[in-house]
């Protein structure tokens, strides 16, 4: 057993806690507020009818299931005062009230948070003289307590950007979460209140969700107006209402006139990062973010980058995942059975099959590895490598990824039977076929493109993205194109991973060849620290940036593609001839393979894509239990964030596995062999998979390792066959 | 008057935590039913609440999408709008199931919701 300190108690700092406590590590949270949580306990639950996956009602439950666990001791009130790494041990001194504790550790993780920018700071706003006038995090708050923000029947506005992306204050980044609170609250208001006017006034609206088009298609669609426009002064008018002035994207000056403003306030490091860098010995970046290069002190959460509550989450798993592989092993302790239940634990095979061996199949394998299991990965095509680019390869030291796992290439799953602990995969291929068992399946297998969109990079003059720039490099100097088009978020709108590529690759064109350059897109993504800054770099190197309306007219010529666009801030058509285009993939809809979808009976969300849109599931859980995905098959291009899933997938099948057996200490319903005539209802309707027939008994009946007990077999069987005892009157 | 007679089923991964975070025990007219899931509630059991003299019947869903077991509460929804059909026909009153969508952390909208009865 080790000791873990972990230092801050909110989202990031629990969910380390709590991963890290399930496997056996004594774990102690400091904390120098007086309550446990943090910030995100205060926050609103931004669902209409329908989630919006915002990730706070997941969060207020890991932290209540934190505080609950017997391993995890809180300290609040507690700051630290000084700290002693011998490399081995950390000691923490530390001082509560008037107490001076020292508190020893094996490691630590920093998860101190963030603060928000102080709205004050920009007159213009007028944010400390309206009543009118708040901040985003304050309208979380109100609207955590009461149905509107100020009185029923409002004119809200948003505005977004405030104290981000903004060079002018230092704080020249995306702040990542600010589009997406403020959508999401725009979107209740205007479901409570219909009538009332709600509007969001943005530069780049950012990807925030998995199926972030329909998303955003729904929002507008429910009466939500989303203007590209900058306000750039608050004042009272003689109604008593808040006039904006507005710079608009064509260049105009425009006003408008709302009830309550709502200031999205960007995120800034926590005011005692400094006194933690320092403490820790820890580096900071530019912007006054954490990172931590020490092998036993880890930083996550907003305090190393300002981040959504899922994706801090996820990092936070990451974090407690690459602690768990340098920490000594542990038998994970069993969780005590309920008394006498009669079903025999389930034996885990300590094996892992790795489906697809891309960039999230290699670092899920590598990461299995050091946890030590035995890894095969399976890779249909005869290469390893995936989507990614040669030049990426190298830099990622790809082939070392892989070199403990058992690489099977040029080899397909036909089969996939058997539930969580022993999964029986048929694996095809030109030596024959072979049938392995595996404890927990990890899927990686990318994306595939609909036929539609493939026919529409056939020619030669029309390319991959990221197949664009080898291309070039390849050509000999008089072929070489003049001129390139960038085209991203065609069919569906695009993460910030496609405006990367498309950003860095156009830069370095511009760099080596001058290369005229022009990026179609709909939006700019840079919802990550440095992404803001490749925007302004490419920027200065003279790379076009037309942002269209999604509708884009492309003719291919002999010798040149004609693009038609209306641009959105001009306000007029662009005709642009260019030599070779290059077609962003995820913008043209990829879906996950069908036939892997159907062979494991995953769920998909309604664009296709591996897992479905529910915040329960991220960053990697499926409807099956002993089934995770990984990657681009589950809609993340951006490399950063899939190493980061894959870790906490990693870790989720670790502390699935280590447990070596599996005790089912829930009631599982009950199947009446007399009443069931096997319609096989609750074979279809399970949402686990769970049901099965059991020839023998000539009744169907549910896998106790796979069943979750949520009695949706028992409400849909028409026999009456099937009963759950799980139902408690009060 | 007397207070409607309310069944009401909270769902244990939302309405169930919001009715424990609202810590006020709840009127004697409203009987309270945990259930694992919001498509656990048959609809059997949904009529055999008002045959038994309930004058209404609240289901408790987690927002769609939101749901543990992935379409569960769609699952009481169809049900709940296949019941309310059925009885229109027998009696013209005000449907007599109501389904909500209530997130664990909307303890103000559960409490609204409760009010009403």
């Amino acid at each position: 057993m080790s000791r873990i300190i972990i230092i801050g108690s909110g989202i990031s700092g629990c969910t380390a806690a709590l991963e890290l406590a399930e496997l056996g590590h004594s774990i102690t949270v400091l904390d120098t507020a007086s309550e446990v949580g943090g910030k995100v306990m205060s926050y609103c639950c931004k669902a209409t009818d329908e989630c919006s996956r915002c990730g706070v009602c997941v969060a207020q439950t890991c932290i209540t299931d934190a505080i609950a666990h017997k391993r995890i001791n809180f300290f609040t009130n507690t700051s630290i005062t000084s700290v002693k790494d011998t490399g081995k041990i950390i000691r923490i001194s530390t001082k509560r009230r008037n107490n001076m504790t020292t508190i020893s550790g094996d490691a630590v993780i920093i998860a101190t948070g963030h603060q928000t920018y102080d709205a004050a700071q920009k007159p213009g706003f007028g944010y400390d003289r309206f009543d009118g006038v708040i901040t985003g995090e304050e309208a979380e708050h109100i609207l955590s307590y009461q149905t509107y923000l100020k009185k029923p029947a409002e004119d809200v506005a948003f505005i977004q950007c405030v104290g981000s992306r903004d060079p002018q204050i230092g704080r020249n980044y995306c702040s990542a979460v600010c589009c997406s609170y403020a959508t999401r609250i725009a979107r209740t208001l205007k479901h409570r209140n219909p009538d009332g006017n709600v509007t969001v006034y943005y530069i780049d609206l950012q990807n925030f969700d998995k199926n972030f088009s329909h998303f955003r298609r729904k929002t507008t669609d429910e009466g939500v107006h989303l203007v590209r426009a900058i306000p750039f002064s608050i004042d009272r008018t003689a109604k008593g209402k808040l006039g904006l002035k507005i710079e608009e994207a064509g260049g105009g000056k425009g006003t408008a006139k709302h009830d309550v403003v709502v200031l999205s306030v960007g995120m800034g490091p926590a005011e005692d990062s400094s006194k933690i860098a320092e403490l820790f010995g820890l580096k900071q970046n530019s912007f006054g973010f954490l990172n931590s290069e020490l092998p036993n002190i880890m930083v996550t959460g907003t305090c190393a980058e300002p981040q959504s509550i899922p994706d801090c989450m996820a990092s936070a798993r990451s974090a407690a995942a690459k602690l768990t592989s340098i920490l000594p092993k542990l038998r994970i302790p069993q969780k005590p059975a309920l008394p006498p239940s009669e079903i025999k634990p389930i034996r885990l095979l300590q094996k892992v099959l790795v489906i697809g061996a891309g960039y999230a199949g290699a670092r899920t394998a590598k990461r299995l590895h050091s946890f030590g299991y035995k890894v095969t990965v399976v890779e249909r095509s005869n290469t390893i490598g995936g989507q990614l680019a040669p030049a990426m390869r190298e830099s990622l030291n790809f082939a070392e990824l892989l070199s403990k796992a058992t690489i099977l290439t040029g080899t397909s799953i036909s089969n996939l039977s058997g539930n969580v602990g022993k999964f029986t995969a048929t694996l095809e291929s030109e030596d024959g076929t072979e049938k392995n068992n595996y404890g927990a399946v990890v899927i990686c297998s990318g994306i595939m493109l609909p036929k539609t969109a493939t026919a529409m990079i056939d020619s030669d003059r029309v390319l991959a993205l990221a197949d664009l720039k080898t291309t070039i490099d390849r050509c000999a100097k008089k072929d070489r194109p003049r001129s390139v088009a960038f085209i991203l978020d065609i069919n569906i709108e695009e993460s910030k991973a496609s405006t990367e590529m498309a950003l860095s690759q156009a830069i370095e064109l511009r760099r080596l060849y001058r290369t005229e350059t022009y990026v179609f897109c709909r939006e700019i993504r840079v919802a990550s620290i440095d992404l803001e800054a490749l925007y302004d770099d490419a920027r200065n190197n003279g790379v076009n940036i037309v942002k269209y309306d999604g509708k884009l007219n492309r003719e291919t010529l002999e010798d040149q593609v004609v693009i038609t666009a209306h641009d959105t801030l001009l306000n007029e058509d662009v005709v642009i001839s260019c030599d070779i285009a290059g077609m962003s993939l995820p913008g043209l809809g990829p879906i996950a393979d069908p036939k892997l979808v159907a062979i494991t009976g995953i769920d998909t969300d309604h664009t296709g894509q591996m897992q479905k849109n529910n915040i329960h599931m991220f960053p990697e859980m499926t409807n099956r239990n002993g089934i995770f995905v990984v990657g681009a098959c589950r809609g993340q291009y951006y490399l950063a964030d899939i190493a980061r899933d894959a870790d906490s997938a990693a870790l989720n099948v670790h502390s699935l596995l280590a447990q070596k057996q599996l005790v089912v200490n829930l009631p599982i319903p009950t199947v009446n062999a007399d009443k069931c005539v096997l319609c096989l209802t609750c074979v279809r309707t399970c949402p686990h998979g769970a049901m099965v027939v059991d020839k023998k008994k000539n009744a169907a009946s549910p896998v106790p390792a796979a069943c979750q007990q949520c009695g949706v077999c028992v409400a849909e069987c028409p026999a009456r066959a099937i009963e759950l005892q799980e139902i408690t009157v009060k | 008057m007397m207070k409607t007679k309310l069944t009401a089923y909270f769902c244990k991964n939302s309405a169930y935590k919001a009715l424990e975070a609202l810590k006020k025990p709840l009127p004697k007219h409203i009987k309270a039913i945990k259930v694992p899931c919001a498509g656990r509630v048959e609809s059997a059991e949904i009529l055999k609440n008002i045959e038994d003299g309930a004058h209404k019947v609240l289901i408790l869903a987690c927002p769609i999408d939101n749901c543990k077991h992935i379409n569960g509460n769609c699952r009481a929804q169809k049900r709940v709008e296949m019941i309310n059909k059925t009885l229109r026909e027998v009696s013209p009153e005000k449907d007599r199931v109501q389904l909500e969508f209530v997130s664990q952390v909307d303890t103000h909208r559960l409490k609204e919701i409760l009010a009403v009865y």
